[in-house]
Protein backbone atom coordinates (compact mmCIF):
# COMPACT_ATOMS: atom_id res chain seq x y z
CA UNK A 1 0.00 0.00 0.00
CA UNK A 2 2.73 2.36 0.84
CA UNK A 3 4.55 1.46 -2.25
CA UNK A 4 1.90 1.89 -4.38
CA UNK A 5 0.99 5.61 -2.52
CA UNK A 6 5.18 5.88 -3.09
CA UNK A 7 4.92 4.94 -6.78
CA UNK A 8 1.89 7.29 -7.24
CA UNK A 9 3.53 10.57 -6.05
CA UNK A 10 6.81 9.88 -7.59
CA UNK A 11 5.23 9.76 -10.95
CA UNK A 12 3.38 12.90 -10.42
CA UNK A 13 5.87 14.72 -9.58
CA UNK A 14 7.80 13.49 -12.67
CA UNK A 15 5.37 14.70 -14.81
CA UNK A 16 4.83 18.08 -13.42
CA UNK A 17 8.55 18.51 -13.57
CA UNK A 18 8.69 17.17 -17.35
CA UNK A 19 5.88 19.23 -18.93
CA UNK A 20 7.56 22.53 -18.54
CA UNK A 21 10.57 22.44 -19.54
CA UNK A 22 8.95 20.68 -22.97
CA UNK A 23 6.79 23.70 -23.23
CA UNK A 24 9.81 26.43 -22.34
CA UNK A 25 11.46 24.69 -25.35
CA UNK A 26 8.88 25.58 -27.99
CA UNK A 27 8.55 29.06 -26.73
CA UNK A 28 11.95 29.44 -26.61
CA UNK A 29 12.58 28.35 -30.22
CA UNK A 30 10.18 31.11 -31.35
CA UNK A 31 12.00 33.98 -29.60
CA UNK A 32 15.39 35.71 -30.20
CA UNK A 33 16.58 37.72 -27.76
CA UNK A 34 19.05 40.17 -27.96
CA UNK A 35 21.04 39.44 -24.32
CA UNK A 36 19.04 37.45 -21.39
CA UNK A 37 16.68 39.43 -20.31
CA UNK A 38 17.13 40.21 -16.17
CA UNK A 39 13.36 40.68 -15.49
CA UNK A 40 11.34 39.33 -18.46
CA UNK A 41 9.61 36.43 -19.90
CA UNK A 42 7.63 34.96 -22.29
CA UNK A 43 5.29 32.62 -20.37
CA UNK A 44 2.97 31.79 -22.90
CA UNK A 45 2.74 31.51 -27.21
CA UNK A 46 -0.41 30.53 -28.65
CA UNK A 47 -0.90 30.82 -33.03
CA UNK A 48 -3.97 30.41 -34.71
CA UNK A 49 -5.06 31.36 -38.17
CA UNK A 50 -7.65 33.85 -39.29
CA UNK A 51 -9.39 33.93 -42.38
CA UNK A 52 -6.07 33.16 -43.69
CA UNK A 53 -3.91 35.64 -41.55
CA UNK A 54 -1.84 34.16 -39.03
CA UNK A 55 -2.37 35.78 -35.48
CA UNK A 56 -0.21 35.25 -32.70
CA UNK A 57 -0.85 36.01 -28.67
CA UNK A 58 2.59 35.81 -26.46
CA UNK A 59 2.32 36.25 -22.51
CA UNK A 60 4.98 38.36 -21.26
CA UNK A 61 5.64 38.44 -17.42
CA UNK A 62 7.83 40.92 -15.30
CA UNK A 63 9.06 38.67 -12.43
CA UNK A 64 10.00 42.30 -10.69
CA UNK A 65 8.11 44.54 -8.56
CA UNK A 66 9.44 47.77 -10.58
CA UNK A 67 7.74 48.50 -14.10
CA UNK A 68 10.18 47.76 -16.92
CA UNK A 69 10.25 48.00 -21.06
CA UNK A 70 11.22 46.01 -23.22
CA UNK A 71 11.22 46.43 -27.20
CA UNK A 72 9.53 43.19 -29.53
CA UNK A 73 9.12 42.67 -33.58
CA UNK A 74 8.13 39.45 -35.17
CA UNK A 75 9.69 37.71 -38.73
CA UNK A 76 7.25 36.13 -39.93
CA UNK A 77 8.61 33.26 -42.48
CA UNK A 78 6.92 31.32 -44.72
CA UNK A 79 7.45 27.06 -44.37
CA UNK A 80 10.38 27.15 -45.29
CA UNK A 81 11.96 29.70 -43.09
CA UNK A 82 12.27 32.50 -45.34
CA UNK A 83 11.56 35.47 -44.28
CA UNK A 84 8.26 36.96 -46.59
CA UNK A 85 7.97 40.68 -45.61
CA UNK A 86 10.12 43.09 -44.46
CA UNK A 87 11.89 44.24 -41.15
CA UNK A 88 8.65 45.51 -38.93
CA UNK A 89 9.80 48.56 -36.32
CA UNK A 90 10.71 48.05 -33.40
CA UNK A 91 7.31 48.10 -30.73
CA UNK A 92 8.04 49.77 -27.38
CA UNK A 93 6.05 48.05 -24.88
CA UNK A 94 6.13 48.80 -21.15
CA UNK A 95 4.98 46.28 -17.88
CA UNK A 96 3.94 47.49 -15.03
CA UNK A 97 5.58 45.38 -11.79
CA UNK A 98 4.53 41.81 -11.67
CA UNK A 99 2.27 42.37 -14.45
CA UNK A 100 1.39 40.09 -17.34
CA UNK A 101 0.86 41.14 -20.73
CA UNK A 102 -0.57 39.67 -23.73
CA UNK A 103 1.30 40.59 -26.91
CA UNK A 104 -1.01 40.58 -30.10
CA UNK A 105 0.40 40.14 -33.51
CA UNK A 106 -1.29 40.13 -36.65
CA UNK A 107 0.69 38.65 -39.94
CA UNK A 108 0.86 40.88 -42.88
CA UNK A 109 0.64 38.67 -45.67
CA UNK A 110 -1.27 35.25 -46.25
CA UNK A 111 2.05 33.77 -47.00
CA UNK A 112 3.55 33.97 -43.40
CA UNK A 113 2.83 30.37 -42.26
CA UNK A 114 5.25 31.08 -38.95
CA UNK A 115 6.95 33.70 -36.92
CA UNK A 116 9.84 34.36 -34.89
CA UNK A 117 9.63 37.31 -32.23
CA UNK A 118 12.66 39.47 -31.63
CA UNK A 119 13.04 40.91 -28.26
CA UNK A 120 15.18 43.27 -26.48
CA UNK A 121 14.94 43.77 -22.71
CA UNK A 122 15.98 47.14 -21.60
CA UNK A 123 17.36 45.26 -18.49
CA UNK A 124 19.72 42.46 -19.43
CA UNK A 125 21.08 39.56 -17.02
CA UNK A 126 24.68 39.26 -18.88
CA UNK A 127 25.61 42.85 -20.06
CA UNK A 128 24.20 44.93 -17.14
CA UNK A 129 25.74 46.06 -13.83
CA UNK A 130 23.63 48.45 -12.17
CA UNK A 131 21.22 49.51 -15.08
CA UNK A 132 20.18 49.47 -18.34
CA UNK A 133 22.01 48.16 -21.94
CA UNK A 134 21.55 50.52 -25.21
CA UNK A 135 17.89 49.94 -26.85
CA UNK A 136 16.92 49.23 -30.03
CA UNK B 1 82.98 62.54 -61.95
CA UNK B 2 81.81 60.87 -59.04
CA UNK B 3 77.48 61.33 -57.47
CA UNK B 4 77.80 61.53 -54.38
CA UNK B 5 75.86 59.17 -52.26
CA UNK B 6 74.54 60.13 -48.64
CA UNK B 7 75.95 57.52 -46.02
CA UNK B 8 74.19 54.71 -44.68
CA UNK B 9 72.91 56.08 -41.16
CA UNK B 10 71.33 58.71 -43.28
CA UNK B 11 69.42 56.51 -45.45
CA UNK B 12 68.13 54.52 -43.08
CA UNK B 13 66.88 57.45 -41.16
CA UNK B 14 65.00 59.02 -44.19
CA UNK B 15 63.35 55.98 -44.54
CA UNK B 16 62.54 56.00 -41.16
CA UNK B 17 61.14 59.58 -41.31
CA UNK B 18 59.08 58.38 -44.63
CA UNK B 19 57.40 55.64 -42.81
CA UNK B 20 56.92 57.11 -39.78
CA UNK B 21 54.95 60.20 -42.08
CA UNK B 22 52.95 57.52 -44.07
CA UNK B 23 52.08 55.92 -40.19
CA UNK B 24 50.48 59.29 -39.06
CA UNK B 25 48.94 60.19 -42.26
CA UNK B 26 47.06 56.67 -43.26
CA UNK B 27 47.21 54.83 -39.75
CA UNK B 28 43.94 56.87 -38.82
CA UNK B 29 42.20 56.02 -42.19
CA UNK B 30 39.81 52.86 -41.23
CA UNK B 31 40.75 50.13 -44.51
CA UNK B 32 38.30 48.57 -45.87
CA UNK B 33 35.06 50.66 -45.64
CA UNK B 34 33.85 52.23 -49.01
CA UNK B 35 33.09 55.70 -47.19
CA UNK B 36 33.61 59.64 -48.04
CA UNK B 37 33.85 61.66 -45.08
CA UNK B 38 32.84 61.23 -41.30
CA UNK B 39 30.21 63.63 -40.12
CA UNK B 40 27.27 61.72 -40.84
CA UNK B 41 26.03 58.37 -39.17
CA UNK B 42 23.50 56.22 -40.59
CA UNK B 43 21.32 54.88 -38.18
CA UNK B 44 18.40 51.64 -37.74
CA UNK B 45 15.19 53.39 -39.68
CA UNK B 46 13.40 50.88 -37.45
CA UNK B 47 14.68 51.72 -34.29
CA UNK B 48 12.68 53.17 -31.32
CA UNK B 49 13.16 56.92 -31.42
CA UNK B 50 13.24 58.43 -28.10
CA UNK B 51 14.28 61.95 -28.86
CA UNK B 52 11.41 64.51 -27.49
CA UNK B 53 8.16 63.02 -26.72
CA UNK B 54 6.37 65.02 -30.35
CA UNK B 55 4.80 62.74 -32.60
CA UNK B 56 8.13 61.05 -34.04
CA UNK B 57 9.11 58.21 -36.71
CA UNK B 58 8.21 55.06 -34.25
CA UNK B 59 4.88 56.49 -33.53
CA UNK B 60 3.95 56.92 -37.60
CA UNK B 61 5.34 53.22 -37.76
CA UNK B 62 3.33 51.58 -34.96
CA UNK B 63 -0.11 53.58 -35.73
CA UNK B 64 0.85 52.54 -39.72
CA UNK B 65 1.29 49.11 -39.03
CA UNK B 66 -1.46 48.50 -36.57
CA UNK B 67 -4.09 50.16 -38.61
CA UNK B 68 -2.89 48.44 -41.94
CA UNK B 69 -3.06 44.88 -39.67
CA UNK B 70 -6.39 45.16 -38.41
CA UNK B 71 -7.17 46.35 -42.10
CA UNK B 72 -5.98 43.32 -43.20
CA UNK B 73 -7.54 41.12 -41.13
CA UNK B 74 -10.99 42.37 -41.67
CA UNK B 75 -10.63 42.60 -45.95
CA UNK B 76 -9.54 38.85 -46.11
CA UNK B 77 -12.53 38.40 -44.61
CA UNK B 78 -14.61 39.86 -47.49
CA UNK B 79 -15.66 37.50 -50.72
CA UNK B 80 -14.03 39.86 -52.88
CA UNK B 81 -11.17 42.25 -52.30
CA UNK B 82 -12.63 45.60 -51.42
CA UNK B 83 -11.79 48.71 -53.35
CA UNK B 84 -10.74 51.35 -51.20
CA UNK B 85 -9.64 55.44 -51.42
CA UNK B 86 -7.99 57.65 -48.74
CA UNK B 87 -10.12 60.52 -47.74
CA UNK B 88 -9.00 62.97 -45.32
CA UNK B 89 -7.25 62.10 -42.03
CA UNK B 90 -7.58 65.11 -39.86
CA UNK B 91 -4.84 66.10 -37.33
CA UNK B 92 -6.51 67.42 -34.10
CA UNK B 93 -3.42 67.99 -32.18
CA UNK B 94 -1.33 71.25 -31.44
CA UNK B 95 1.66 70.04 -33.16
CA UNK B 96 2.41 69.55 -36.80
CA UNK B 97 1.83 65.99 -37.51
CA UNK B 98 1.56 64.75 -41.57
CA UNK B 99 -1.39 62.48 -41.55
CA UNK B 100 -0.78 61.95 -45.47
CA UNK B 101 2.13 60.28 -44.60
CA UNK B 102 0.46 57.71 -41.88
CA UNK B 103 -2.00 57.19 -44.18
CA UNK B 104 0.96 56.45 -47.46
CA UNK B 105 2.74 53.78 -45.45
CA UNK B 106 -0.72 51.92 -44.53
CA UNK B 107 -1.94 51.92 -47.92
CA UNK B 108 2.03 50.67 -48.93
CA UNK B 109 1.26 47.89 -46.30
CA UNK B 110 -2.18 46.52 -47.94
CA UNK B 111 -1.38 47.10 -51.22
CA UNK B 112 2.18 45.19 -50.72
CA UNK B 113 -0.20 42.34 -48.12
CA UNK B 114 -2.74 42.34 -51.39
CA UNK B 115 -6.00 42.15 -49.10
CA UNK B 116 -7.11 45.36 -50.49
CA UNK B 117 -7.42 47.27 -53.71
CA UNK B 118 -7.08 51.05 -53.66
CA UNK B 119 -8.73 53.71 -55.78
CA UNK B 120 -7.35 57.25 -56.68
CA UNK B 121 -7.29 59.36 -54.08
CA UNK B 122 -8.77 63.19 -54.63
CA UNK B 123 -5.09 64.56 -54.20
CA UNK B 124 -3.93 62.08 -56.87
CA UNK B 125 -7.24 62.60 -59.45
CA UNK B 126 -5.04 65.70 -60.79
CA UNK B 127 -2.12 63.59 -62.01
CA UNK B 128 -4.75 60.71 -63.46
CA UNK B 129 -7.07 63.29 -65.08
CA UNK B 130 -4.35 64.75 -67.13
CA UNK B 131 -2.75 61.29 -68.28
CA UNK B 132 -6.07 60.44 -69.24
CA UNK B 133 -6.46 63.69 -71.23
CA UNK B 134 -2.82 63.40 -72.64
CA UNK B 135 -3.63 59.98 -73.82
CA UNK B 136 -7.13 60.95 -75.38
CA UNK B 137 -7.19 64.40 -76.72
CA UNK B 138 -3.62 65.46 -77.55
CA UNK B 139 -3.62 63.06 -81.01
CA UNK B 140 -0.13 61.75 -80.17
CA UNK B 141 -1.28 58.22 -79.06
CA UNK B 142 -2.64 55.17 -81.20
CA UNK B 143 -6.38 54.92 -80.28
CA UNK B 144 -6.13 51.67 -80.27
CA UNK B 145 -3.72 51.11 -77.32
CA UNK B 146 -4.35 54.28 -75.35
CA UNK B 147 -6.37 53.75 -72.37
CA UNK B 148 -10.08 54.94 -72.16
CA UNK B 149 -12.14 57.93 -70.42
CA UNK B 150 -14.74 57.09 -68.76
CA UNK B 151 -13.62 53.48 -67.66
CA UNK B 152 -12.52 54.21 -64.15
CA UNK B 153 -13.38 52.28 -61.24
CA UNK B 154 -14.99 54.17 -58.51
CA UNK B 155 -14.60 52.91 -54.56
CA UNK B 156 -16.75 51.32 -52.89
CA UNK B 157 -15.58 52.23 -49.04
CA UNK B 158 -13.33 55.14 -47.97
CA UNK B 159 -10.98 55.22 -45.52
CA UNK B 160 -10.96 58.69 -43.20
CA UNK B 161 -9.99 59.40 -39.20
CA UNK B 162 -8.01 61.88 -37.06
CA UNK B 163 -5.67 61.85 -34.66
CA UNK B 164 -5.92 63.75 -31.34
CA UNK B 165 -3.76 64.65 -28.52
CA UNK B 166 -4.13 65.50 -25.11
CA UNK B 167 -1.46 67.26 -23.13
CA UNK B 168 -0.29 66.79 -19.32
CA UNK B 169 2.33 68.70 -17.25
CA UNK B 170 3.23 68.23 -13.85
CA UNK B 171 6.19 69.77 -12.05
CA UNK B 172 8.97 67.93 -14.38
CA UNK B 173 6.74 65.49 -15.89
CA UNK B 174 5.10 66.18 -19.30
CA UNK B 175 2.82 62.99 -20.24
CA UNK B 176 1.31 62.90 -23.93
CA UNK B 177 -1.68 61.01 -25.00
CA UNK B 178 -2.52 60.51 -28.74
CA UNK B 179 -5.30 58.52 -30.38
CA UNK B 180 -5.53 57.69 -33.78
CA UNK B 181 -9.00 56.88 -35.27
CA UNK B 182 -9.53 55.58 -38.72
CA UNK B 183 -12.75 54.03 -39.75
CA UNK B 184 -13.92 52.58 -43.41
CA UNK B 185 -17.41 53.66 -44.70
CA UNK B 186 -19.37 52.27 -47.18
CA UNK B 187 -19.92 55.32 -49.48
CA UNK B 188 -23.17 54.17 -51.24
CA UNK B 189 -25.06 53.23 -48.40
CA UNK B 190 -23.24 55.64 -46.09
CA UNK B 191 -22.77 52.59 -42.96
CA UNK B 192 -19.34 52.36 -41.00
CA UNK B 193 -18.07 48.67 -41.93
CA UNK B 194 -14.68 49.04 -39.74
CA UNK B 195 -13.09 51.02 -37.04
CA UNK B 196 -10.06 51.26 -34.97
CA UNK B 197 -8.01 53.10 -33.08
CA UNK B 198 -4.79 53.14 -31.96
CA UNK B 199 -3.47 54.84 -28.36
CA UNK B 200 0.26 55.66 -27.66
CA UNK B 201 1.43 57.46 -24.37
CA UNK B 202 4.87 59.30 -24.15
CA UNK B 203 5.86 60.39 -20.98
CA UNK B 204 9.25 62.44 -19.96
CA UNK B 205 11.20 64.00 -17.39
CA UNK B 206 12.81 66.89 -17.75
Amino acid sequence: MHALLRNTLLAAACALVAAPPVMAQTIASKIETMGEPAMLQFTGLRMREQNGLLRVQAELTNSDTAPQTAYYRVQWLDDGGFQVWDDEAWKPVMLHGAQKLTLQMVAPTTKARDFKIQFSASENRALSQSGGTASP
Amino acid sequence: MHAISSPPHFRCLQRTALCALCAALFGCATPGTPTVGGNVQYGDAKAVEQVTNEFGSTDLQTIAEAMARSLAQSASGYKTKPLVTIADVKNKTSEYIDTRSITDSIRTQLVKSGTMRFATDIDGMQNQTDELVRQNNSGLYKKSSSIKMGRMEGAKYRIEGNITSIVKRGGDVKDVYYKFSLIMTDTEAGTIEWADEKEIRKTSRR
